[in-house]
């Protein structure tokens, strides 16, 4: 599904990825944790294909097919979808003619208003969400969790295959964030073939979202790579303070 | 829909509705009423009376001309004006002449050739409210200029003053905003905000991780920056818009 080779990267004079290496295959949830500035979010945008976040070396290929000549819409049509941390809100563009357009890009035919509010029905009200969002401009006034829902309601409408979830937790209350879990959960069980790669700072999603694989990002690349008790073990004793008793063999 | 068009300085009025009436370039506002106003290729000059109590809903559609417009509120009296312009030079002056009054302007420009829009909303009394909206998209390598002043006297209280200035520059022309707030008595509320640049870097990069082409981001972008959710027919959509791609 996903194969990263070797990543370099830097920005500003720091090296952000330094050597990255992980392969995602089909149906497999991997979670990435780190200590802030590590590279995670870095990682999510050189996959997306951000323009500021070029790669100095390395290969990254989603089935088969390299993506770095690829633009962030086509790596999207591909079927990639990243979750991002922090949603721009975009003024005067409303979410309905957002979600619409992009629902008509991706299948190539122009959506009329009603079949397109037929399948925003259903997923609206599975993430307990105001339908009158549709009508307001992209996330303005959105609270932090009804932002990290709008991401969710998005994935639901474009059926990625390869789901990238950065910091999906942050920002979410224990309700709202159980709501977006059972969210991804359903979509998982619906499409077992999916991939997710899960970056968060917290092991509390991976009870909802069971990994499996965990690994610890430190300067720029896979220090160490174990379960979900490994998590739980980082939460306990520190980036620092994790024994090498819970190294798994590193996945390649 | 009442409607007055201008077209290479000859006026054609079509009036559907009662309550306004036109002398020459003089329109008075006696009911409630809409009017549309299209002026192409044309130096037009129009005087709107907004009666007591009255509102008048605006829109206007104008290219390549050159305008001149003045209004006059009376007390209690409303004007909602979406403003349309591609290619013009606007001078647009409002004087907020009765109390209550209350002026609500959403300007909108795309220029291919040098262009300005001078405008002055003047708050004679107290307890008036304005709020304009200016946002202007300089196509290539021309000037586009906004001078806009706000001004409430000693004499006026209890003012709203407020004005939104933006200017995105798509190639290399010379874009500049003058915004300026003249007041005078301290029991008002003032705002401006002023905008030169071009679209966020991370505004097309969330567009575009949905599977939506940076062509179609552009088009989603600027129809949400000029438009922002203002309603217009499809005809004056693709008037609008159409300018924006014809060479």
């Amino acid at each position: 599904m996903l194969e990263m080779k070797n990543l370099k990267m830097s920005l500003a004079g720091k090296r952000l990825l330094d050597d990255f290496s992980l392969t995602i295959k089909e149906g497999e949830v991997h979670a990435i944790m780190g200590p802030n500035g590590t590279g995670k979010s870095t990682l999510s945008k050189v996959l997306m294909g951000h323009p500021a976040y070029t790669l100095e070396s390395g290969e990254i290929f989603f089935n088969g097919e390299s993506l770095l000549p690829l633009s962030t819409d086509e790596r999207a049509k591909r079927g990639i979808f990243l979750a991002m941390q922090n949603p721009m809100s975009i003024e005067g563009v409303s979410n309905s003619e957002f979600l619409r357009t992009a629902l008509s890009e991706k299948e190539g035919t122009h959506i009329g208003i009603f079949d397109f509010l037929q399948q925003m029905d259903q997923a609206i009200k599975d993430l307990n969400m105001d339908e009158k969002m549709l009508h307001r401009s992209i996330n303005q006034g959105f609270s932090g969790g009804e932002r990290k829902k709008n991401e969710i309601l998005q994935m639901k409408l474009l059926k990625p295959s390869l789901i990238i979830l950065d910091e999906i937790d942050s920002g979410l209350d224990v309700d709202s964030l159980k709501i977006v879990c059972e969210n991804i959960q359903k979509y998982r069980i619906e499409y077992p073939k999916t991939s997710i790669l899960l970056i968060t700072h917290y092991p509390r999603i991976l009870e909802y979202i069971k990994p499996d694989f965990v690994h610890m990002m430190m300067n720029g690349k896979i220090e160490k790579t174990g379960d979900l008790n490994f998590a739980l073990e980082i939460e306990k004793n520190g980036y620092h303070g994790v024994n090498d008793m819970s190294e798994l063999k590193l996945h390649e | 829909m009442n409607k007055i068009t201008v077209v290479k300085d000859k006026i054609l009025i079509e009036l559907e509705q009662s309550g306004l009436m036109v002398q020459e370039h003089t329109i008075e506002v006696q009911q409630d009423a809409e009017l549309l106003l299209v002026v192409t290729d044309s130096t037009a000059n129009f005087t709107f009376h907004i009666e007591e109590g009255k509102k008048l809903d605006l829109s206007i559609k104008s290219q390549n001309s050159e305008n001149t417009l003045y209004y006059e509120l009376k007390k209690n009296s409303i004007l909602c004006t979406h403003h349309l312009a591609l290619d013009c030079t606007d001078q647009i002056d409002a004087r907020l002449l009765g109390e209550e009054s209350n002026l609500e302007y959403h300007y909108s420009t795309m220029n291919r050739k040098t262009s300005a829009l001078h405008m002055t909303i003047d708050h004679a009394k107290s307890n008036t409210q304005s709020n304009v909206q200016n946002h202007g998209v300089n196509l290539k390598d021309q000037n586009l200029l906004f001078d806009i002043t706000g001004r409430i006297p000693k004499s006026s209280h209890g003012c709203i003053c407020n004005q939104d200035n933006k200017i995105l520059t798509m190639q290399k022309g010379h874009s500049r905003i003058e915004p300026k707030l003249l007041i005078e008595n301290h029991d008002v509320e003032a705002n401006h905000a002023a905008y030169l640049g071009q679209f966020k870097e991370e505004e097309l990069f969330y567009l575009m991780s949905r599977g939506i082409s940076k062509e179609k981001c552009y088009e989603l972008l600027l129809e949400g920056f000029l438009l922002n959710h203002d309603p217009v027919d499809r005809d004056t959509h693709d008037w609008f818009f159409r300018f924006m791609i014809e060479k």
